[in-house]
């Protein structure tokens, strides 16, 4: 299955869409981290977790929908024209899911390194400044229920409809826009502006009351059990 | 390797029936050809044999076992050329071909790719991307991935669709040429393809078979029913069933089908087009 | 004459598209999030909140939609395989222009439905001061042209890529910069306009104008993109360089692209809307120029001329110098940078001037060549588009010139001269002409009145007044005028005569009265001003207001029908006039050094600190803690904890742009919030309100020192009896 993964990660990642989209992902990071990370948020550093975590939110929809679309790639009607040929060959369906699904996770894991390198950038230019240690616990936080609930969710919508997976695309836009609760508040951003203004001191260590680290942790179990629900059965392959 | 067909009738969830109440064996080495009009139940058949579907009721046996418990084994015996699919545009065709190596978990891949491209005359192409080819060199492609691994079973949907003249015998010869110890199932509308290569046929209409058998029996049932003769001999609402008109500098030529021919035709010595539309035509007028 | 037929054609065919309907329902039912959640014009106005963002949320969403509805019809071609056969009939790029076309009538269409429905809704909402004028331009504006742009955007996207994911993705980006982190750049904002108030009572072309401005310059810049984008449309079965290199060999495309967007990039450098004055509001380098040795002015007066239709400004101002210096001198004047200088004569006698590029706190410097006359008449002629302050650029609206309204302040209305000082003690007299409308008011922004000198018999008036000063701001409009006694002064009342039922309704005089009361009864009398007069005049809506020896200005969002039926606050008026009324006795009849800027004394902590005593005795002290207090030590807070204020030194390292953006907002806050709390804080420390107000009357009514007539915060503190240290807030701001 390697040389799977690796034709994969050719077809996902060797082509405009990817470059075109690193671009507009890239741009849009750096006009966040100009206008909102850079004042610092919630009063500590640009460079806090909090400030970082603000930063990880914004960039969350557009990682979001960057795994998704590379999703499209098995889903579209010109990768289910394909199916039928390598549906037709012996490979176990749950193993070429899941290579299929490695090369998802590398595309969107250089979408999050891309993410984190323009962040490191940044800081070291305008704020001369590199202890990244301290940012591992927001974007652990952040990062993998968006890429977990993403990916499962919509490798599990996109084998009941290809549209769903659209549809699941725009749904952090949507919330982006919607009053949510204070435990999903990670989910738009409000968590790092609000969250630390409350812990009483200042440059507050990183720390996640408990409903968010439940939501995070649901979003994280809901995301793997959709993951694992798309390969129970015989259905893992095309996404 | 032997697929034993037993009452299979294949309903789609639309309640359109494809097939109804089919029983068939076919048995390698073989080159079989299945003919039957649009909307006969061909792909339906071959589906069902690569298991991509499975029947709505009856069985199909692969060596003495139920096919739904063989379907890996199937696979990795077979090689599928559907009549329509698509390829990873993005890649070039080696690199497909290695895609599909690695699915068939084939492990000397270079070999074997080397081989089918030299098989299905690509090796020019093997570095171009899958985007740049013509419809002909991509058709030649999805032969290529369904050569690879040299399978035991070997499903061909439509494989001479978009090939030129000279390329279409030269497939029908390699098809031909692997035949001789393996299965192949070749759906066509060329007659002239099942013709000169299949060993067996199987004409299909409304999802049931008309015939089956060497093709030559097929040709002998229609002997004494073709004809030709003159259009102007003939009446208007004749009851000879016209499959050829030729212009000719003492008038149009007419070659045709019934089940008893008139006083106005020639008999003739029958192709197998001749008698597979015979066929057809008493099916449509029953 | 084919082209029509295919144009009618594809539309026909695009409105037999079930997406097509649903896009149009959810762009038909947008303006509904304007009124539930997405409100992005903050004022108060009824025309605010039930015309400009609905119609903003129409904008926004319905461009969201019909981008979407554009990239699945572009794509629906290729999806289906119908693309092979079209572009056999017709070449790919008409079809592509047809495309266009087609959506772009569909969302005319759309656009038009939704505008007419929600025509009778905004009425009832807006009530009484309903304009329909300003409907149509809000809707057009805000709504209709957000739908081409979007269309365009998304279109263009398709074409250079080919790829719905990627054209997703890009419009995504593209609406998304627009809708948060350019939402402070009011040239940035193609899809949601910086637009943050209607006016209810008065006109609102300036902001239609900067709408418009900005509406079409991303018109003409998207027009060429797509243009470009056109050319990269696949052809031949080429690939999109080769498409594109095919394009450009018929020059028209290329040449039209070039030309809209060059277009739009020079609109988008000389926009005339907002100045480019320096953006460290700490600079104040026209203040520090020195005055010249031996010049003096003793009179000036001046000619105005506005265009109520155009909206712009025409005048010649006249100065009476004394040039002892014998010698040639250059004299500044400030000008509103809109404006250009075109002739100065010096004793008629043409003098060479210079306009300056220079601009700081909305004005331009221009320097002149006084000749060495003793006496100098100098005429100069000014005139063109008054500019507002680019700090304030994402709430324009302010220098309205209308035949409904006009603001001109300062040197928008008469340039200022910089470096030379009054002859005599009197500080620049000035007399003004100003030829306006017949139904409009003109009332002089201090204690002077205006009245009409001639009546012409094209329907305009020509009114005159004078005054003191080297500023000057006057207000025009259809107003109307209400004497109020009140503290011992005489106080008119102007408000917008489309508002008189509203006001009489809510008794706003009555309230003025409670609130000059209230001052004079706890500070004491106001001992300047015309003959103990007051003018309150309501501005067309500002955000805030300002006072000066004689006059308010107060706010109309303070009087619109919802704030002054508020039943939380009884009968009495918004905040911000009490803001403004109460700057009459901190901040003129006791002035605060204009010095750095940045300085957290100034008349603003009295004035919020009284301002919310106020507000305490009117609405009770939930009320007064909820919006006054909670928020001010919010705010200290804040300030305390800012990394920066903590941290200096990385405030130093960061460029210049992003340090001046966040210094200029933390001095802000220091006025405002802080400054307030601390004065509540000596409240409690010399023994309670009482104590406090005792102390306030004795500062307000102390001695001056007319040398240093200023009241510093070493006076406050002395007079509190209390150290600097005392009112000093640590992080923690609890009192």
């Amino acid at each position: 299955m390697k040389r799977i993964v690796k034709y994969e990660c050719r077809r996902l990642i060797w082509n405009r869409f990817f470059f075109g989209f690193l671009g507009i992902f890239l741009f849009y990071g750096w006009q966040v981290l100009k206008h909102e990370v850079l004042p610092g948020v919630a009063g500590t550093a640009p460079f806090s977790p909090w400030s970082f975590g603000s930063y990880l939110s914004r960039m969350a929809p557009f990682l979001w929908a960057g795994t998704l679309l590379f999703l499209t790639f098995f889903t579209s009607r010109k990768a289910r024209r394909a199916a039928v040929l390598t549906d037709a060959s012996p490979a176990d369906p749950r193993r070429y899911g899941l290579a299929r699904c490695a090369a998802v996770l590398t595309g969107a894991g250089l979408l999050t390194l891309a993410c984190l390198g323009e962040a490191a950038f940044f800081y070291g230019r305008y704020v001369h400044w590199g202890h990244w240690e301290t940012l591992l616990a927001p974007a652990l936080t952040v990062l993998p229920p968006v890429l977990a609930l993403a990916l499962g969710g919509g490798w599990f919508l996109g084998r009941l409809r290809p549209w769903l997976v659209v549809l699941w695309m725009a749904l952090p836009f949507l919330w982006m826009a919607l009053p949510l609760p204070s435990a999903l508040g990670i989910w738009n951003g409000s968590f790092f502006a609000e969250y630390p203004l409350t812990l009483g001191s200042l440059d507050p260590g990183f720390s996640l009351p408990g409903a968010v680290a439940a939501a995070q942790g649901a979003a994280l179990g809901v995301g793997g059990i959709a993951f694992w629900g798309s390969f129970w059965g015989n259905a893992g392959r095309g996404g | 390797m032997e697929f034993h067909i037993q009452d299979v009738t294949m309903t789609y969830p639309n309640g359109k029936q494809a097939l109804g109440g089919l029983s068939l064996r076919l048995g390698s080495p073989s080159l079989t050809g299945l003919l039957g009009p649009n909307g006969a139940g061909k792909s339906t058949l071959i589906r069902l044999l690569s298991a991509a579907l499975m029947p709505s009721s009856g069985v199909i046996q692969l060596d003495g076992a139920p096919l739904k418990d063989r379907e890996m084994e199937l696979k990795s015996r077979l090689g599928y050329l559907p009549q329509e699919f698509g390829l990873f545009d993005e890649l070039t065709v080696w690199q497909f071909l290695d895609y599909m190596a690695a699915l068939k978990g084939i492990r000397d891949s270079r070999a074997a790719i080397r081989q089918v491209l030299q098989d299905v005359r690509l090796e020019e192409q093997a570095k171009a991307r899958i985007r740049t080819l013509s419809g002909g060199q991509r058709q030649r492609v999805g032969i290529a991935q369904a050569l690879l691994g040299d399978p035991e079973l070997l499903i061909l949907d439509e494989p001479t669709v978009g090939l030129d003249p000279e390329e279409r015998i030269h497939f029908r010869n390699l098809f031909s040429r692997t035949a001789q110890n393996r299965l192949v199932l070749l759906s066509t509308h060329i007659i002239e393809d099942v013709q000169s290569v299949c060993d067996h046929l199987i004409v299909l209409h409304r999802g049931t078979i008309l015939f089956s058998g060497a093709p030559e029996r097929l040709i002998q049932a229609a002997a004494g029913h073709v004809g030709v003769f003159w259009e102007q001999d003939a009446p208007e609402n004749g009851e000879i069933s016209v499959t050829a008109r030729v212009h000719t500098a003492c008038g149009v030529r007419c070659r045709g089908v019934a089940g008893v021919l008139p006083s106005y035709a020639r008999p003739e010595e029958p192709t197998l087009e001749d008698a597979y539309l015979y066929l057809i035509s008493r099916e449509v007028a029953r | 004459m084919k082209f029509v037929r295919l144009f009618l054609l594809e539309f026909f065919r695009l409105l037999q598209s079930p997406f097509t309907w649903l896009t149009a329902l959810a762009t038909a039912l947008s303006p509904l999030a304007g009124l539930l959640f997405y409100q992005p014009a903050q004022a108060g106005t009824m025309a605010t909140q039930f015309l400009a963002n609905p119609a903003l949320a129409g904008g926004v969403c319905g461009g969201i939609f019909f981008a979407l509805l554009t990239l699945e019809e572009l794509d629906r071609a290729s999806r289906s395989r119908v693309e092979v056969l079209a572009d056999a009939a017709v070449p790919p790029r008409h079809l592509a222009l047809l495309r266009l076309l087609a959506l772009i009538a569909a969302a005319a269409l759309c656009f038009g439905v939704t505008a007419a429905l929600w025509f009778p809704a905004s009425r009832r909402l807006i009530g009484s001061v309903f304009d329909t004028g300003d409907y149509v331009l809000a809707y057009g504006l805000f709504m209709g042209l957000a739908l081409p742009l979007s269309i365009l955007a998304a279109s263009s996207a398709y074409q250079f890529t080919r790829r719905t994911d990627l054209s997703l993705a890009l419009v995504a980006a593209f609406s998304g910069l627009s809708l948060t982190v350019w939402a402070g750049d009011w040239q940035l904002c193609w899809l949601n306009p910086s637009v943050w108030a209607l006016s209810d009572d008065f006109s609102n072309l300036r902001i239609f104008r900067s709408v418009a401005y900005i509406r079409l310059t991303w018109l003409g810049a998207l027009e060429g993109v797509w243009v470009i984008s056109w050319l990269f449309v696949r052809q031949w079965g080429k690939g999109p360089l080769a498409s594109f290199l095919c394009g450009i060999r018929r020059p028209l495309g290329p040449l039209l692209a070039l030309c809209l967007l060059a277009g739009s990039v020079s609109a988008w450098a000389a926009q005339p809307l907002v100045d480019h004055s320096n953006p460290d509001l700490t600079v104040m380098t026209f203040d520090a120029l020195s005055m010249l040795e031996g010049v003096t002015c003793s009179r000036r007066s001046a000619q105005v001329f506005p265009d109520t239709h155009a909206g712009t400004v025409s005048g010649k101002a006249v100065y009476q110098l004394q040039n002892r210096s014998g010698s040639p001198q250059t004299a500044a004047l400030a000008v509103n940078p809109g404006y250009s200088i075109s002739s100065v004569l010096a004793n008629g006698t043409p003098v060479p001037f210079s306009p300056g590029d220079y601009e700081e706190y909305n004005e331009a410097m221009a320097e002149v060549t006084l000749p060495a006359d003793p006496q100098i008449e100098l005429e100069v002629e000014y005139g063109g588009f008054p500019q507002e302050s680019r700090s304030m650029s994402t709430m324009q609206g302010r220098l309205e010139i209308s035949g409904q309204y006009l603001c001109l302040e300062n040197s928008a209305l008469i340039p200022r001269l910089l470096n030379v000082s009054p002859e005599g003690e009197e500080r620049y007299p000035t007399s003004v002409e100003i030829i306006l409308p017949s139904h409009m008011t003109v009332i002089p922004f201090c204690a002077s009145e205006a009245a009409v000198t001639a009546v012409h018999s094209d329907g305009t008036s020509t009114w005159s007044y004078e005054y003191t000063g080297s500023g000057g701001i006057l207000y025009a409009g259809d107003y109307l005028r209400e004497d109020i006694f009140a503290g011992g002064l005489s106080i008119q009342f102007y408000y917008g005569r489309k508002h008189q039922a509203v006001m009489e309704a809510a008794g706003a005089a009555e309230a003025i009265q409670a609130v000059v009361d209230y001052c004079t009864e706890h500070y004491g009398p106001l001992s300047f001003g015309a003959d103990g007069s007051l003018k309150l005049i309501q501005s067309r809506v500002s955000g805030g207001g300002y006072a000066t020896n004689g006059a308010s200005l107060l706010d109309e969002a303070d009087f619109t029908a919802a704030n002054l039926n508020d039943q939380n606050k009884g009968t009495a008026p918004g905040e911000v006039m009490i803001h403004e009324l109460v700057h009459q006795w901190w901040g003129l009849a006791n002035m605060f050094a204009p010095g750095d800027p940045k300085d957290p004394w100034s008349a603003e902590g009295l004035t919020c600190y009284t301002t919310y005593r106020i507000a305490k005795e009117l609405y009770g002290e939930d009320y007064a803690a909820e919006h006054y207090v909670n928020p001010w030590k919010q705010a200290v807070e804040d300030y305390h904890r800012n990394f920066y204020v903590r941290n200096p030194q990385y405030l130093s390292i960061l460029p210049e742009e992003e340090r001046l953006q966040i210094t200029n907002r933390l001095a802000e806050l220091r006025q405002y919030c802080e400054m307030p709390l601390k004065i509540r804080k000596a409240e409690t420390l010399v023994g309670g309100e009482a104590a406090m107000d005792g102390i306030l009357r004795g500062l307000f009514q102390r001695e001056l020192d007319w040398a240093y007539p200023y009241l510093t915060y070493e006076e406050f503190l002395d007079a509190c009896g209390l150290e600097k240290e005392e009112l000093d807030f640590e992080t923690n701001c609890e009192i």
